[in-house]
């Protein structure tokens, strides 16, 4: 159902759905996380499969997450019981940015590049910046794997975790493939001045 | 009677930007259709961009101090822009992880045709029709990053023959192919030759030019050294430059020869 949905339709519920999750109380985090599961269910996609192939994305709800554990002070009263605000807000958080992050993936992956950025044209976006987005959604798992590839050769000779050591081969390889990108794009009559 | 001339370079010359020496340097070329050109060359010889050349990604695309005029069908290579390109010259790219970026093979394959404002109907049946013809009809709808490298490369190439052109540029295709595909591959190539396209690949098999193209051209240093038929592959110039001669191969009588 997920899958057969217009990309029109599909990026105005999403933008609903996320201005739904912005403007809600945090409480309600909850909930908008058991729509998002039940989105992946309906396109037929193990939720915790997509979360473990692109593990890299968990970085994104999981440290703003541990900040406000960490550090938010204070206690909130639970059904007669008060606990620490920054396990409550920082679990709910979690989950707020999980969902957040989640759902527009969930969009990507169901959706072609060329119907994204027919969608975004629709909503006004000029050619040239709607297929730069829609590229955008579509290379995340490029990154992740090239992320994982660097990651494996680091350890089998022998180097330790490093962010710098991991980073500078990754961007070096995602603006060549940009680069070879463009030019195939235009031997294939995208003309990005005309867009 | 004497074959249409389809791409000509006239005194093409080109330095990438911040480089002083020149990747192409002064070279004039002519190709007819129906013919299979295969450019060799040592590596950083300047095979791949005097193919970025033939189709205008030099000097449109890429930066650099471009001297010369490049003939694409007649027209001024200067003068078209890439749709009107595309529609005369494909291009198939060395890596073709660096090239797809679409979900589904379908998509990619089409990706050319829409651009060149085809009816997305008509778009992906064109599509269909390639993907079939470099065997992987089955894996149409499936997702291009998920196949093996030689699939894409072969889904790379189904893109170059969707687009229908006169003349397909290809960048070392079998580069990721195992020896059979390769073998596939290049026999389809001539197949495509042998219906009047011009097919112009850089290439280090030279066993598999060997089989299949009708002419050689020799690089090396950005220069033409050496353009003539089969028998270049047999010459002295093949060793001196590094290059691996053809392997010698039984023939129909038995005998051991070489091209």
């Amino acid at each position: 159902m997920v899958h057969a949905l217009g990309a029109r339709a599909k990026l105005a519920l999403l933008a609903l759905f996320m201005l739904a999750q912005v403007f809600a109380p945090l409480a309600y985090a909850p909930l908008f996380l058991a729509a998002t599961l039940a989105l992946y269910s309906l396109a037929r996609m193990d939720f915790l499969e997509v979360v473990k192939s692109r593990k890299a994305l968990l970085l994104l709800p999981l440290i703003p997450s541990l900040v406000r554990l960490l550090f938010e002070k204070g206690s909130v009263e639970i059904a007669g019981a008060l606990l620490p605000a920054g396990l409550v807000n920082g679990s709910l958080n979690f989950v707020f940015l999980l969902s957040l992050v989640y759902t527009p993936l969930l969009f990507a992956l169901t959706t072609a590049p060329s119907q994204i950025s027919g969608a975004l044209r629709s909503c006004g976006m000029p050619k040239r910046w709607a297929l730069i987005f829609s590229i955008a959604f579509v290379s995340v798992s490029y990154i992740q794997k090239k992320a994982e590839r660097t990651l494996a050769a680091q350890r089998a000779r022998g180097c330790r975790r490093s962010v710098p050591a991991l980073m500078l081969p990754v961007l070096h390889s995602c603006f060549r493939r940009a680069r070879t990108m463009a030019y195939s794009m235009a031997a294939r009559g995208f003309d990005a001045d005309e867009a | 009677m004497a074959k249409k001339e389809v791409l000509r370079l006239e005194s093409v010359s080109f330095s990438y930007a911040g480089k002083k020496e020149k990747a192409v340097g002064g070279t004039s070329l002519a190709f007819y259709e129906g013919e299979f050109a295969g450019i060799i060359g040592p590596v950083g010889s300047g095979k791949t961009t005097l193919l970025y050349c033939c189709n205008g990604l030099v000097p449109k695309e890429i930066r650099g101090t471009f001297s010369g005029s490049v003939q694409l069908l007649g027209k001024d290579a200067s003068r078209m822009g890439f749709p009107e390109i595309s529609r005369a010259a494909s291009m198939v790219f060395q890596d073709p992880n660096d090239q797809i970026f679409n979900l589904t093979v379908e998509e990619e394959v089409a990706f050319g045709l829409l651009n060149r404002g085809v009816r997305r109907e008509d778009a992906l049946a064109a599509a269909g029709r390639a993907v079939a013809r470099v065997g992987l009809a089955e894996k149409l709808h499936e997702d291009p990053s998920e196949l093996s490298s030689g699939q894409k490369q072969k889904v790379a190439i189904a893109c170059a023959l969707a687009a229908d052109s006169r003349i397909i540029l290809l960048d070392e295709p079998v580069s990721s192919l195992d020896w059979r595909s390769s073998q596939e591959v290049y026999a389809m190539l001539g197949a495509l030759a042998r219906e009047g396209r011009t097919v112009i690949a850089t290439e280090q098999d030279t066993s598999l030019l060997a089989r299949h193209a009708t002419r050689i051209i020799v690089v090396e240093g950005g220069k033409v050294v050496k353009d003539g038929g089969l028998e270049v592959l047999s010459s002295g110039l093949i060793g001196r430059l590094g290059l691996r001669p053809p392997m010698a191969e039984k023939g129909k009588n038995g005998r051991t020869v070489r091209p």
